[in-house]
């Protein structure tokens, strides 16, 4: 076991950029956002912050050479702002200062004259007023039109689900170095160093080639570094460029919360009809997107939803429409599950409405509708190995899903100031960039002549676990032992072209790309191994660090067998590449095969309502999961904990808040709640099924990094159970999060 | 400020602002950086640290949240980061850790390890409780917290064989839980200690300085300071004294949460008081957050303002005119506004020891049950006669411009039956005595009807306490 990394982290020797040493000319880059939602910037002040002392220039979006854009995917979004702000949050201006107080005073020192233009906060207002950022996006299959008349029960319905803060521990940091008089080097805390060194060389007008982005750890991600890095980054760049210091810019915590974009809000309508013996017939929805100020990834976060907009459940006829509705809120972004929690709670509501209806359970009529084998998807792609019904029948068989139910109906029939309940959660998440050109990865593999490994891939270790992963892929592949393997920062001059390390795929693309490249290495080893044994080289097998004959069972030890290797002039360095094969979409037809395969697994969470005072607490969840072979079972388990208790969060106490006029309202530690230790569940299970070896990724693994957090939404119904047993005639809104105040307001 | 301190085995002097953060001064000029910059708000423990200090010759340590620690408390202290808990073999905390895979992106993964180990410094008993309220306030965001609880098992597990109590320092070096070097730092604090000069109270009141005593609100408010002058108080004599005398308990206004808590005086008479007190910010706040700080402070929703409100607490308070006494539910006049003149120091509270039979509670609702502000808070008091009410107090935080005394609630129930009318009638005198807004702790319809629930509440636990 390679624990090097761990390690440092208890001994709190790791280091993030903010922990770096800096050199002696190091300057530090102060942002001033605008604090208008929506405005025209009149007249900017400087007042006497240039005098300020160790203020040594301040930069606005004149002083960019290159272009002064950062759009990824839409490129709608300004560096430095030139003139009109769509959010409060908005940078305008960047303050370059020897410390980090003179900085926070020239920031006080400046007046920006904003005038206000009125701002849009909600989405279905924004859609109304036709401010898109793309035409809406239809999936339609079978015919949902006609499919109404067969249905014996159609229930419609709106649907909420809030924003939610990364809260990532480590802020957004990144450290620019100037390169000579003509390149940058830049450190960030970026899930996306390829996105980062195709901004900054255009802000700064400059080739890729001169712009080396290097990444060693984050201090957490969650999708909220994989765009929403980049502006800070280009600002560090930018500044070093312009001065030729190097430059520094971490946000302090309430600057982040306020700044940088987070999971979007959905508003949403459904309608489904079921059949007498409760089987789904039809059902629609409308997603309207809250996307904030500027694209940023709202247009890929949105097909992904329509990817997931029936969960786990075979759908005959479907009908779902997406619409990315721009706000003046900041640009809403990647956090995991990638819309796909934010459609599913709109199903899973659904579902629980239909069963009020005809007053089942929704636990049965989510069972009756699984997804079968061969089942196909609403855009086509059909189910394979498919695993869904046996992770909920596990769940049944050891967790006792029927028993649960019943011993909650006996307690709840005895109190009334503590009711219990519970929700079922099944998840299908499909894996792979939905954008099949990042479907991508390359690793790069050196064995030094004294047989130490280094290897370098694109993904980025932000807790997630890819090092270790990739760890055991190459101590695997080349039969040596994991603590003769170091994974290297993720560096743009050593992995070009780095898809970002994000949609839960960052194991299975660069190990793929890493096992490769280590089978690369394997051959060239068996040959110079068959050379000097004597042997033929199909008669060489590696195993324990050492190259065995099978003719007469000589061995050569991975040490000695590389300085031969080294003398005998044959490369130790390989490079691979992985693309994932068969996958495809029609965007004109909206169907295809977008997914390599899908990750299965059910969940059941039971939660214990305190009527009086309408707060809650969860006494135990229960999750099989479906990991394949796991690369790292330690590893898998954390992110199927850590991923349902994130999602857990999403749903309850974590409540993002705005005014209507666009001012964040949570804009701090001590406002925005995340889970906190005494939060989780009293009891948790959890069963990975590791016995379906997963022939699309590497070694038989699955990706973990997103699906957990989808079981966390089963809290959400658990709790509105909880609240339905206390006042059965209620007819509750589906908004989450299901926060105290909402629950007493509906027991009012 | 000339501050003479032990950072970890070292003996410094420096100089500086005594309100300048520790934190700050830990990474930017000691070069310190496990200790890590999370929030600057002491909501998320990346910063922990440990504080050792010298309580009546005896060496005590506690956990604290060094963004909101001013350097000025360092003074005669010994500060502990993690780098001074390293040892060359991973600790038993720190091994437990590795081996149960309990860190994920390894940020707030010091700051836990330094709670953990805080714990086994400090605790009164080794169990599962005390263990998680110890990292009660330190967030993870990967959200490991299951393989944390597993490693806090088997951390209990390690140090039970050979842990004593009261040899705690020599036992836990001897079990590799902090390096050795710890065993001499009583003797060094000693020396340290009798260098330090105290200053005196009473000041100019031209120059009436802001009095600062655990810091853990007013530094919340960022950089900058908050008056011209500051005072810190924690050197002040008998400052955070808890003791009691024939009618009282007086509670001095440097008393912390955490004092509160392991006060056997206060637990005797305000039963449960400890268990309410978990439900005040996390472990790093409470052990500086002082009795004092959280009445001057007078934000309407203050917990412990609310829960002494009805136990007819009396505030002594000191000018260069001498001491006089306030009693606590005439203390707020007004949103922020107390009758507290500028110069003058809250030096205690004392509490009236009830010789009757007294029923007591606390309720708070906030978003998140623990480390949270609550959307309203409510204490009771009861004193009964048979089933008749011979005297009731009741207060509610978050419903006013000040931590509020229900007056004419408290009126209304002397000499009445305990019953369903009883409860529903007060309730409805309460509601007309409360102003609730809407806010970020929510809106003033749910602040409303979470008083009704909190007063039901209160009557809910009477009558399971009769």
């Amino acid at each position: 076991m390679n624990n090097n990394e761990i390690v440092k982290h208890v001994r709190g020797e790791s280091q993030f950029i903010d922990d770096l040493t800096l050199p002696h000319d190091i300057l530090y880059g102060t942002v001033l956002t605008s604090d208008i939602p929506h405005g025209k910037i009149r007249k900017i002040d400087l007042g006497n912050a240039l005098s300020v002392k160790g203020v040594v220039k301040i930069l606005d979006h004149h002083d960019i050479p290159g272009e002064n854009q950062i759009g990824a995917i839409i490129r709608d979004e300004e560096l430095l702002s030139d003139g009109i702000v769509k959010f409060a949050g908005e940078p305008i201006l960047l303050i370059l200062s020897d410390s980090l107080d003179s900085g926070r005073e020239a920031l006080k020192e400046i007046k920006v004259d904003i005038s206000s233009i009125p701002a849009i906060t909600d989405p279905r207002e924004s859609f109304r007023a036709g401010n898109l950022i793309v035409p809406a996006r239809t999936f339609d299959h079978g015919d949902t039109d006609s499919a109404w008349a067969k249905c014996e029960v159609v229930a419609e319905g709106r649907v909420d689900s809030g924003g939610q803060e990364h809260f990532y521990m480590e802020t957004q940091a990144s450290l620019a170095y100037p390169v000579e008089k003509d390149s940058v080097k830049i450190l960030s805390s970026t899930q996306s160093p390829t996105a980062v060194q195709k901004a900054v060389s255009g802000v700064l007008g400059i080739p890729m080639n001169r712009v080396e982005v290097d990444v060693r750890r984050l201090g957490g991600g969650f999708g909220g570094k994989e765009d929403q890095a980049t502006p800070w980054a280009a600002m560090a760049a930018l500044g070093a460029y312009i001065t030729k210091r190097p430059v520094k810019i971490v946000l302090s915590r309430s600057e982040d919360i306020r700044n940088t974009g987070k999971r979007h809000p959905f508003s949403s309508d459904f309608k489904i009809g079921l059949d007498s013996s409760g089987k789904i017939v039809a059902y629609e929805a409308t997603f309207y997107q809250n996307c904030g100020a500027y694209a940023d990834l709202s247009t890929a976060i949105l097909e992904r939803a329509l990817f997931h907009a029936t969960n786990s459940y075979f759908i005959p006829n479907v009908r779902v429409t997406g619409i990315s509705c721009y706000t003046n809120l900041p640009p809403f972004t990647a956090f995991r599950g990638f819309g796909g929690p934010q459609a599913m709670f709109v199903i899973e509501s659904a579902i629980n409405k239909a069963a009020a209806k005809i007053n089942i359970n929704a636990r049965k009529i989510q069972k009756m509708n699984l997804l079968k084998e061969g089942d196909v998807f609403p855009y086509g792609m059909v189910t394979e190995n498919c695993n869904i019904l046996s992770t909920w029948e596990k769940l049944e068989e050891k967790f006792e899903i029927e028993e649960t139910y019943k011993k909650i109906d006996d307690f709840n029939r005895q109190n009334d100031l503590i009711k219990r309940g519970a929700a079922v959660m099944p998840v299908s998440f499909g894996i792979s960039f939905t954008n099949k050109m990042l479907n991508q990865a390359g690793a790069l593999v050196h064995i030094y002549t004294d047989g130490s490994v280094s290897v370098s891939t694109g993904a980025v270790e932000m807790g997630q676990g890819v090092n270790k992963k990739m760890i055991n892929v190459a101590a695997e592949t080349l039969s040596i032992p994991p603590s003769r393997v170091r994974i290297e920062t993720t560096n743009t001059t050593r992995v070009a072209n780095t898809s970002p390390t994000a949609a839960s795929s960052g194991a299975d693309l660069n190990g793929m790309a890493t096992r490769s490249a280590c089978i690369g290495l394997v051959k060239r080893l068996r040959s110079v191994a068959a050379e000097k044994l004597g042997t033929d080289v199909e008669k060489i097998r590696f195993e324990n660090g050492k190259a065995i004959s099978d003719s007469d069972g000589k061995t050569l030890k991975w040490d000695e067998l590389i300085g031969i290797a080294y003398s005998e002039r044959v490369s130790l360095t390989s490079q691979a590449f992985y693309a994932t094969p068969d996958i495809y979409f029609d965007k004109t037809r909206e169907s295809g095969k977008p997914f390599a395969y899908h990750v299965f697994g059910t969940a059941l969470i039971e939660a214990e309502l305190d009527v009086l005072r309408g707060v809650y607490k969860f006494n135990r969840v229960s999750i099989v999961h479906d990991t394949g072979k796991s690369l790292d079972s330690q590893t898998d388990l954390g992110q199927i904990e850590g991923g349902f208790i994130q999602g857990l969060g999403w749903v309850t106490i974590e409540e993002l808040l705005f005014e209507e006029g666009g001012q964040i309202i949570t804009g701090g530690s001590s406002t925005y709640k995340v889970p906190d230790i005494k939060f989780i569940p009293d009891e948790i299970n959890v069963e990975m099924m590791q016995d379906l070896q997963n022939p699309y990724a590497v070694l038989g693994s699955k990706a973990v990094g997103e699906p957990p957090f989808m079981y966390g939404i089963g809290g959400y119904f658990a709790v509105n159970n909880c609240l339905l047993s206390a006042k059965p005639e209620l007819q509750p809104d589906f908004d989450c999060p299901i926060t105290p105040e909402k629950i007493i307001i509906s027991l009012m | 400020m000339k501050i003479n301190f032990i950072l970890n085995d070292e003996e410094l002097t420096v100089d500086l602002d005594p309100l300048f953060p520790t934190l700050r001064f830990l990474r930017e000029e000691k070069g310190l950086s496990s200790v890590k910059t999370g929030c600057g708000e002491g909501e998320c423990g990346a910063c922990t640290v440990i504080l050792g200090s010298l309580d009546n010759g005896k060496l005590k340590y506690r956990n604290v949240a060094s963004c909101l620690l001013p350097a000025g408390e360092l003074d005669g202290k010994h500060l502990v980061t993690l780098e001074g808990i390293n040892m060359t073999e991973l600790s038993p905390v720190q091994k437990a850790f590795v081996d149960e895979g309990a860190i994920q992106c390894g940020f707030c993964t010091p700051g836990f390890i330094m709670s953990i180990t805080g714990f086994l410094l400090s605790s009164k008993d080794l169990t599962k409780e005390n263990i998680l309220n110890a990292i009660d306030g330190n967030i993870c965001r990967c959200t490991g917290y299951y393989s944390i609880k597993r490693a806090t098992e088997k951390i209990l597990l390690a140090a039970e064989s050979g842990f004593d109590k009261e040899d705690r320092i020599n036992s836990l070096a001897e079990l590799s839980i902090i390096p050795e070097y710890f065993g001499s730092v009583k003797r060094r604090l000693n020396k340290i200690k009798n260098n330090s000069e105290k200053s005196s109270i009473i000041t100019d009141p031209r120059e009436a300085p802001v009095f600062l005593a655990g810091g853990t609100d007013l530094l919340v408010s960022g950089p900058g300071r908050p008056g011209p002058e500051v005072r810190l108080i924690s050197d002040i004599e008998n400052i955070s004294e808890i003791f009691e005398d024939n009618n009282f308990i007086h509670v001095g206004a440097g008393s912390t949460v955490e004092d509160i808590i392991d006060s056997e005086i206060l637990n005797q008479y305000v039963p449960g008081i400890s268990d309410f007190m978990y439900l005040i910010s996390s472990q790093i706040i409470r052990n500086t957050a002082t009795l004092g700080g959280n009445i001057a402070n007078a934000s309407p929703i203050g917990d412990l303002s609310v829960l002494f409100l009805v136990l007819d607490a009396v505030l002594d308070i000191k000018s260069e005119n001498g001491v006089r006494e306030v009693l606590l539910r005439d203390f707020f006049k007004d949103y922020k506004v107390m009758d507290l003149e500028a110069g003058e120091l809250i030096l205690k509270m004392r509490v009236p020891k009830y010789s009757e039979n007294r029923f007591f509670n606390f309720e708070k609702v906030s978003r998140r049950k623990y480390l949270d502000i609550a959307s309203c808070n409510s204490a009771s008091s009861f004193c009964l006669d048979g089933d008749v009410i011979k005297r009731c107090d009741l207060s509610a935080g978050g419903v006013a411009a000040v931590p509020l005394f229900l007056k004419e609630s408290s009126s209304y129930l002397t000499g009445r039956k305990i019953g369903e009318e009883t409860m529903n009638s007060v309730i409805e005198v309460a509601m007309d005595e409360i102003s609730p807004i809407s806010d970020v702790r929510g809106s003033s319809d749910y602040k409303r009807e979470l008083l009704r629930r909190l007063i039901k509440a209160h009557f809910v636990k009477l009558e399971g306490w009769m």
